[in-house]
């Protein structure tokens, strides 16, 4: 305390300041106590919060929220004169679209119970049905035996008309989401390039594109059998629980995995067990894996952690049926955390692009990425908004 | 509380109206104090407040909280207050109520409030705290709090010094800091995380 009488100390000058007493001399001898020590610094934060709160307890009959709410839906309904149309028409579109969804499902499944109608009667050896979903859209659909099956963008799916009869196979190319129904003795078997899932009545997600390096499975729930194809390198086996994923490297023929929970990688390598072929076969799997981002995408939403622009890059092209071209090497190591829900590739690069120095152009089907210089100053404009 | 936020994100994110109308239920008035503590005008206050709401509608599609929808309103209150003041500043036209030392105060203190004590438990505790204040001091912090009287004010009605005054209301906010110790290094704890 000041020997001066009449002195006080600055801090004496909080309440004063949060009542708005203060003379404009007092208020920055505040500020001057107030940036001279962090300690001071929490102090005024402190007493704030304590201020505020303690009025917030208290009526306040100029601050009504019913009266805040109605001025509030009066805003954006005026606000949104425009956009509302134009709200109304995607609302139309999507509709359609879940339409058309719905009844290509119906055909499809249709379909394949009349093709397995069929093939009971006449000889099996002719047909294959094939399910292709272009670029840019995603499917659903159920097949004969009760499993349901979701392709995302750019996948096909194979199967033989004697599906269900003696066994459950089908080849998949691209990213499924299976939720198989159960059928004693008759496991259910998904064929990629590489391994084959065999599946009793599990949910699972395969990511096997052809141009991707590795092949994913995740368990959702139930258990689940991976198996190496034998004339690949690999006839190696491995059981999967729920909420584990195990990757699977094309290039050597390996089954790697990740174990997040201990933080490091493990890969076991072994010997294929009949011959000594050169090939190593390393298999080891993700614990404790989150799956909804994994399967986010057959709701239509898209969720990604930590993953680079090169990787969001190979999705957005098969999601949007686009090109993507970088002019800058460099951005392919920004790395990106979020969830979009269905929206249009103009948006999605809106939303990069004013959350990492990104300068997207968007010619056709083609996408420029292209670093942006003035990135600073947007984001500056942006947080002061 | 996560998951009700949750729910709650669910339903900006679909353009529930009901789910806006429960942000408006339990913050508004608490965004409103804390825009009216920056800005000193209780018009300004709802304006800016308003605001906020309406880009949270227009963005709500896109929108991504990661802490809790509070913790995102009220730094959105905060820096649409800062830009108010940072405008009013570019503007030449802050008067003595409002002045420089107010924007430098906010624009550099980045931290404040996060509204870690406006939860329904720690309210009660700050009310306990104020019931237990000594009686001069709690009636001079009721009068200050509750009747907004000015400093003067106060002197006047009980007949004290205005030095006086001044004095007991620190005094009331250190005692409620002690009260509310535990909940504040929570607080301290998470900003510097």
């Amino acid at each position: 305390m000041s020997p001066n009488k009449n002195y006080l100390s600055p801090e004496y000058l909080i309440p004063g300041y949060l009542s708005g007493e203060l003379t404009p001399e007092e208020k920055s001898e505040l500020l001057i106590w107030i940036k001279s020590n962090p300690e001071n610094k929490r102090l005024f934060d402190e007493y704030c919060e304590i201020w505020i709160t303690a009025r917030s307890s208290i009526n306040h009959p100029e601050y009504n929220f019913h009266e805040g709410f109605w001025k509030f839906k009066q805003k954006i309904r005026t606000e949104a004169g425009i956009p509302e149309g134009f709200k109304r028409k995607s609302l139309t579109r999507e509709l359609l679209k879940y339409a058309a969804i719905i009844i290509i499902t119906a055909l499809l499944s249709g379909l394949s119970f009349y093709y397995f109608g069929r093939s009971q009667v006449i000889n099996r050896d002719q047909s294959m049905n094939e399910l292709v979903v272009p670029l840019g859209s995603s499917a659903r659909f159920c097949l004969s035996d009760g499993t349901t099956a979701i392709l995302n963008a750019g996948s096909r799916l194979k199967y033989d008309n004697s599906f269900g009869i003696s066994e459950r196979v089908v080849s998949l190319e691209g990213e499924g989401f299976f939720n198989v129904a159960k059928v004693s003795d008759k496991p259910f078997t998904v064929k990629t390039s590489h391994i084959n899932v065999i599946a009793m009545g599990t949910a699972f997600n395969v990511k096997a594109y052809s141009n991707d390096k590795t092949i994913e499975t995740t368990l959702v729930e139930g258990s689940l059998k991976v198996e190496g194809i034998a004339a690949k390198g690999t006839a190696e086996v491995t059981v999967l629980k729920p909420n584990q994923k195990l990757t699977f490297f094309k290039e050597d023929s390996t089954i790697v995995g990740e174990i997040p929970g201990v933080e490091k990688k493990r890969v076991i390598t072994a010997q294929p067990a009949e011959v000594q072929k050169p090939v190593s076969i390393a298999r080891a799997v993700t614990e404790n894996v989150d799956v909804k981002p994994v399967i986010s995408w057959k709701e239509n939403k898209w969720i990604f952690e930590k993953k680079s622009l090169a990787q969001i890059a190979v999705e957005l092209e098969r999601k949007f049926d686009v090109r993507i071209e970088f002019e800058s090497e460099r951005l392919k190591t920004y790395r990106f955390t979020g969830t979009l829900l269905a929206e249009p590739i103009e948006q999605v690069l809106e939303l990069m692009s004013i959350s990492a120095p990104i300068n997207f152009d968007l010619k056709g089907k083609v996408v420029t990425l292209s670093e942006n210089k003035n990135f600073g100053e947007l984001n500056k404009r942006l947080y002061n908004q | 509380m996560e998951h009700v936020d949750q729910q709650l994100i669910n339903g900006l994110q679909k353009g529930d109206l009901n789910a806006f109308e429960e942000l408006y239920r339990q913050y508004y008035v608490f965004l409103c104090l804390i825009a009216e503590n920056m800005v000193r005008d209780p018009a300004d206050a709802k304006e800016i407040v308003s605001d906020v709401f309406v880009r949270l509608w227009n963005i709500r599609e896109k929108i991504e909280i990661n802490t809790s929808v509070k913790g995102y309103l009220i730094r959105a209150v905060r820096n649409t207050s800062l830009n108010y003041l940072g405008q009013k500043r570019q503007n030449g036209i802050l008067t003595d109520r409002l002045d420089d030392s107010d924007y430098q105060l906010y624009a550099w203190s980045s931290d404040y409030p996060l509204g870690r004590l406006f939860e329904e438990e720690v309210r009660k505790i700050l009310d306990q705290g104020i019931e237990s204040l000594p009686d001069a001091c709690r009636e001079i912090f009721l009068l200050s709090r509750n009747e907004e009287l000015k400093y003067c004010e106060i002197a006047e009605k009980l007949g004290i010094s205005v030095n006086t005054v001044k004095t007991q209301l620190k005094i009331a906010l250190s005692r409620l800091r002690e009260a509310l110790r535990d909940y504040l290094l929570i607080l301290i704890f998470i900003v510097f995380l």
